[in-house]
């Protein structure tokens, strides 16, 4: 019954709160932004610079004309280097005189293209990237609903409730109730306008629900275990900020799982963001 | 000029309004040098709201305060200077020991060097807490917070003290040195402001009494003369004096 | 002077034992330069290797990150109640507006200047007679991340809500300035929304004075980062309000 009576109360303070709506409609426009952001981390074209004038660009040009996903640019010398860190050129061309060297940076430019190709075969699909992305945000917004529990005790709210018979335990339990609800509201109402409005999200009204339910589960209870670990509202909002960073690379966010190396591909199982974009 | 300047510090019409509701009316009394005055009222009163005037937290809407006979606005700086508070709540760091806490807080009065290490230990062995210094506030009893609280606030060897409730929570005993303390200081010259509800503690160490209502002074006489006019209606205690003066109807505002 | 001197140990003391600046400027740069050097190994071409790459532009992103430590940092005295014993004694607000921002400065530069040069001797960073003006650039970025810092954490009312929404455009210019991932496009609205990242621009200049040996852009962002900083010190005393100072009375505060 104490279980009860705190999960309805903290969803009574929950939804008296604006914020509490405003992730709703916030939320969305942060996801299409980071899916099309990330979209082009595995884009399909690669970018060649010249070194020279206008009539070595063009001379490349034609060379792949027929290719729409090599694009050819005029590159800089004095800054070379650094465009090709950057990833603003995958290669930097100077000038060739010989044929058999120009036929070799063609191949290589070609076997560019090709390898491009199958990062992006492996890499998420935009469904996945918006679904990671919410999961990685919800395991913080979990943990800032679950941490107001500390605060609870610190202001001595929490002694009144063991004054009437209640036990740390059932206290703890309301506080998941209620984030568990709360983020299930707001996670299906996320997805179900993402569904409605979003040509990209590819993913079925049921499928939908489901993912929302698990989604909602698995943040919950590693609120509850973050939280109960750190035992401050603080360091519980650094600790879940933190690992919620290292779920989404591991998970395989921005680069795919196959692509990472032995040991990561085997810590990447700990992540929940890998386990729940397999869903999908 | 001359009637102003015999006060040590006078408050002199004090109105403060926050947002619609008026909080002094008026606010008027003077406390003179080596005295101890019981500024006392009931909730809701005005003296958290004088005492943040009087040390320039806030500005004043009309009225004035004077300092050694010139307003503070002239010489903020210099009324900060001879001024210690004695905060309501515990104002400590608690991952400083207790000496680092006196040491910091006096050393922001310009004192340094030699000067401030033997202030600190004066401070700390006054108030009875010098075999605690290398400890942290955290560790400490209510009592000995209070009291490192207090060495904090006297370490610069203020000219006037104020004391907002300062022995709030503390047992008797503590409470007991913490009296004995202000009694001493008083004794060496500190001109003391106490703010308190508990009237035995201003029966024991209060000479002159001012008694604030409703944002102005209803009350500002010598205690011993307000004793004697009241007991020939009856009432002994300073605290049913108190309230026969101020009623005893809930006061639901801070 | 003095008083100064006073207000900016005890500042610095707060700021390298709370845990904000070793988390935010030296476990979170370690941490994700060598997982992400991890992931990405191999992927970088012939130019640099991605433990390289990760460490020039991770530097700067945790220092901007650092930022949270700053805010908290504003409203520090307030949580301690110690802010009321402070603004009663005869300080100026600017000593201890400038305290706060020099000491954040402080802070942020030795974190940040520790995991650098870790990360120059273990993964071989090329460095010339140019890199100084990194360090250069990295004063002038803990100064302006001090100085804004300072401005919004002397006046917010809520810390908690305040750390989570800053650090959303943070992380945002991160991604587009390749600090995640790096990334080229030749899409016209993407190119223009990493040109916005002042994270990509630092990143460039860093990239440019290591490997390419120009400094015509690092200079400018060194300039323009002070000229910023000093206009957010001149506000941060400019809108220094004693009531707000003081008021500890805040959600997210912990005893």
């Amino acid at each position: 019954m104490g279980t009860y009576l705190v999960m309805k109360n903290n969803l009574r303070r929950t939804f008296i709160r604006a914020s509490t709506y405003l992730v709703i409609l916030m939320l969305p426009l942060v996801m299409i932004l980071f899916a099309s952001i990330t979209e082009a981390i595995t884009t399909k074209e690669v970018r060649i610079g010249v070194l020279g004038d206008e009539a070595e660009r063009k001379h490349w040009e034609d060379i792949f004309s027929e290719d729409e996903t090599i694009e050819i640019a005029l590159a800089k010398p004095e800054t070379m280097h650094t465009d090709q860190i950057i990833g603003k050129y995958d290669q930097i061309i100077n000038k060739v005189t010989e044929k058999e060297k120009e036929e070799s940076i063609k191949s290589k430019i070609l076997e560019e293209r090709t390898q491009n190709t199958d990062v992006t075969k492996n890499s998420m699909s935009q469904s996945q990237r918006m679904i990671a992305m919410l999961v990685t945000i919800y395991m913080v917004i979990a943990t800032i609903y679950v941490s107001r529990e500390v605060r609870d005790e610190q202001e001595g709210v929490k002694r009144r409730y063991a004054y009437a018979g209640g036990r740390h335990e059932s206290y703890m339990l309301g506080y998941i109730g209620s984030t568990f609800v709360t983020i299930l509201l707001q996670v299906e109402a996320i997805l179900i306008s993402l569904y409605l409005f979003q040509s990209q999200y590819m993913v079925s009204l049921g499928r939908t629900a489901l993912i929302g339910v698990i989604i909602s589960v698995v943040v919950s209870c590693f609120a509850a275990v973050i939280v109960g670990i750190t035992r401050k509202e603080l360091s519980a909002n650094i600790t879940a900020s933190a690992i919620a960073a290292l779920s989404s690379i591991l998970g395989g966010t921005f680069v795919a799982i196959s692509q990472m190396p032995d040991i990561l591909r085997v810590l990447s199982v700990i992540s929940p963001i890998r386990w729940i974009v397999s869903l999908l | 000029m001359e009637q102003a300047a015999k006060h040590l510090l006078e408050i002199r019409g004090l109105m403060k309004q926050y947002g619609n509701k008026n909080v002094l009316n008026g606010m008027k009394f003077y406390v003179d040098r080596g005295e101890v005055l019981g500024f006392l009222g009931p909730n809701g009163a005005g003296k958290s709201t004088t005492i943040r005037l009087i040390t320039g937290i806030e500005a004043v809407d009309q009225g004035k305060i004077l300092f050694e006979g010139r307003e503070i606005n002239e010489n903020l700086k210099s009324l900060q200077q001879s001024l210690g508070i004695v905060p309501q709540e515990i104002a400590l760091y608690n991952d400083l020991s207790a000496e680092q806490n006196v040491s910091f807080f006096c050393s922001l009065y310009g004192v340094r060097g030699k000067g401030l290490k033997e202030r600190t230990k004066e401070a700390l062995e006054f108030v009875g807490l010098w075999e605690h210094r290398k400890e942290r506030p955290g560790k400490f009893s209510g009592g000995m917070k209070r009291r490192l609280n207090i060495a904090c606030s006297i370490a610069h060897s203020p000219e006037i003290l104020i004391m907002d409730e300062p022995t709030v929570g503390i047992d008797p005993q503590s409470r007991n040195h913490i009296l004995s303390a202000i009694k001493e200081l008083n004794r060496r010259g500190t001109t003391v402001i106490y703010v308190s509800h508990y009237m035995e503690e201003i029966d024991a160490l209060c000479s002159r009494l001012v008694i604030a209502d409703q944002g102005a002074v209803i009350l500002d006489c010598d205690k011993e003369t307000l004793k004697r006019e009241y007991e020939k209606q009856g009432i002994s205690s300073l605290e049913d004096i108190f309230l026969s003066i101020t009623g005893s109807s809930l006061r639901d505002e801070e | 002077m003095q008083v100064f001197r006073q207000m900016l140990w005890i500042n610095v003391r707060r700021r390298m034992t709370e845990g904000f600046a070793l988390g935010y400027n030296i476990i979170a740069p370690i941490l994700f330069i060598l997982i992400l050097g991890a992931i990405t190994k191999g992927m970088f071409g012939t130019e640099i290797e991605s433990y390289q790459y990760y460490s020039v532009v991770m530097i700067p992103f945790c220092l901007c990150i650092g930022i949270v430590t700053i805010v908290y940092a504003g409203k520090d005295d307030a949580y301690q109640k110690t802010a009321y014993r402070i603004m009663t004694a005869p300080i100026l607000p600017r000593t201890i507006v400038a305290a706060k921002i020099v000491s954040g400065m402080i802070v942020l530069v030795f974190c940040s200047l520790l995991v650098m040069t870790g990360a120059v001797f273990l993964f071989h960073i090329p460095i010339g007679k140019e890199s100084i003006l990194l360090v250069v650039l990295i004063f002038s970025l803990a100064l302006l991340i001090s100085a804004v810092g300072t401005f919004i954490g002397l006046g917010m009312k809520n810390f908690m809500i305040i750390k989570n929404i800053i650090s959303v455009p943070i992380c945002v210019f991160g991604l587009l300035g390749g600090v995640f991932f790096r990334f080229g496009t030749s899409e016209p609205i993407i190119q223009f929304l990493i040109n916005c990242s002042p994270l990509g621009w630092i990143n460039r200049a860093c990239f440019l004075v290591l490997f390419d040996h120009n400094t015509a852009l690092i200079q400018k962002l060194i300039l323009g980062n002070i000229v910023v900083a000093v206009i957010f010190a001149m506000l941060a005393v400019r809108c220094f309000k004693k009531e707000e100072y003081i008021n500890g009375n805040l959600p997210g505060y912990e005893k």
